[in-house]
């Protein structure tokens, strides 16, 4: 395995410096990626005092990255897929909420200032907004279960690079953070809402960790 | 002989360079969660404007969000041996959008429509130190970190028809840690476009409400806490 990753490291390299002889602009391109988010969900924007679990997901997703000298925009759709529910470890009768199942499709929309690489890649940083649209299920402390159905639009940034494989092709990892949460979707049923109103609130934020390939088409 | 004099100055040029940097930007969630004791007290949240939202059949309610801050800001960086740099800014900040809704409370068993209403604005001085990554004559990216000195003011007024009206104002400062990477493009030899990304953490000590003649006193503390993306132009005093 570790021979294998080193031949396709060393692989990467030749091909990297064989074939990208100078820096060319790169206009538009279309990329996939895999990525992983923690503490999706964060109920602890909710309950400040709880003690969780925190649902881990991973991310699936297209990127298309338009850019000109200096600047670049970056929009694209990721969808999440749970790798485990998050839990309420202590409290669930102050909380009201036992475990919780977020999913999400994502559509990101960022802009800012580029900056290439000598001739290898280039580094990325800008700001700017995603809209969510949420589904999956809370399981309440009485047992019963309610599926989340929640929109909503963050702001944050992102931050990334990218490493020219061929002329059209990049491998690209980038960092994005976003504060965004929904308004008040699940009615809890703890001792914090005595009077059955809906307080829950899905907190989309977080940062998000992406892997891809671009490929070039300008 | 004034020209032989000179000549050694001409040779061994200053090992140090300045600029200053003009940057506009925003911050995402300022102020955090905004809490105070009153909104856990008399409203039942305990934590401020994430637990403030509430909505019931037959209330209009509107969600209240987490602040949107604009910042603005000056930078001046000492850049020495063309690797180190010693940044000194100073910014002003102010939210520009969210903050602004109608919830619902319990009022001894009666539900009431609550209009709340969350502001927060300030100033910061940060002083950071780094290391400089510079890219032929084309880049240089930045990072570094250090502390600041932030003032802030938060207020926030809560009105209901119970008849119910809480003003709260709370002013202090504390030192928060910032950790900074900052990219500059250079269009020539002087000047060159620049984007910040700042990480600020600190929260004051718990701050006494000073907004008198609404019956009640509040106590609350400041976060500055979070993230700052931010847009500028950098102009080097001597060519790079």
């Amino acid at each position: 395995m570790v021979k294998k990753a080193i031949i396709l490291t060393t692989l990467v390299i030749v091909l990297h410096t064989g074939i990208v002889t100078g820096y060319a602009q790169r206009y538009a391109g279309i990329g996939i990626h895999v990525g992983a988010q923690h503490d999706v969900g964060d109920i602890t924007t909710f309950y400040p005092d709880a003690k969780t679990d925190p649902q881990n997901s991973i991310l699936f997703g297209i990127a298309v990255r338009l850019s000109i000298p200096y600047f670049f925009i970056r929009t694209g759709a990721d969808t999440s897929f749970t790798l485990n529910k998050g839990k309420v470890l202590e409290d669930e009768a102050t909380v009201g909420v036992k475990s919780y199942n977020v999913k999400y499709a994502m559509i990101p929309l960022y802009a800012g200032l580029q900056f290439p690489l000598l001739d290898k890649g280039v580094f990325y940083l800008g700001g700017g907004i995603s809209y969510f649209y949420g589904t999956g299920n809370v399981r309440l402390s009485d047992g019963s279960s309610k599926d989340i159905d929640a929109t909503c639009l963050g702001t944050g940034f992102l931050a990334g690079i990218q490493l020219h494989i061929t002329s059209s092709t990049s491998l690209y990892m980038e960092w994005m953070y976003i504060d965004a949460q929904s308004d008040p979707v699940i009615t809890t049923t703890g001792t914090l809402n005595p009077n059955g109103y809906e307080d829950l609130f899905i907190n989309y934020g977080g940062h998000r960790i992406m892997l891809g390939v671009m490929y070039y088409v300008l | 002989m004034a020209a032989i004099a000179l000549a050694p100055i001409a040779v061994y040029a200053s090992p140090f360079n300045q600029a200053i940097s003009f940057y506009a930007g925003y911050i995402p969630s300022l102020g955090d969660n905004l809490y105070s004791y009153e909104q856990e007290n008399t409203f039942g949240s305990t934590n401020g404007v994430d637990g403030i939202n509430k909505s019931l059949s037959g209330f209009n309610t509107s969600q209240i969000h987490r602040l949107i801050g604009a910042t603005a800001g000056i930078n001046l960086k000492i850049v020495m041996y063309d690797f180190f740099a010693l940044r000194i800014g100073a910014n002003y900040f102010k939210n520009v959008w969210g903050g602004k809704g109608k919830t619902v409370y319990d009022d001894g068993g009666t539900t009431r429509l609550l209009e709340c209403t969350y502001r927060y604005d300030g100033f910061d001085i940060p002083v950071t130190f780094g290391i400089v990554i510079p890219f032929y004559k084309d880049m240089k990216i930045t990072f570094s970190c250090g502390i600041a000195y932030a003032w802030g003011r938060y207020r926030n007024k809560f009105e209901s028809d119970a008849p119910l009206l809480y003003r709260g104002e709370f002013k202090g400062h504390d030192y928060p840690l910032v950790l900074n990477v900052e990219g500059e493009y250079f269009m020539d030899e002087k000047v060159a476009l620049a984007t910040s990304l700042s990480y600020y953490r600190g929260t004051t000590t718990v701050i006494k409400d000073s907004k008198q003649g609404d019956g009640n006193t509040d106590y609350a503390p400041l976060d500055f806490t979070g993230y700052r993306f931010l847009l500028g132009i950098s102009y080097y005093f001597k060519p790079i």
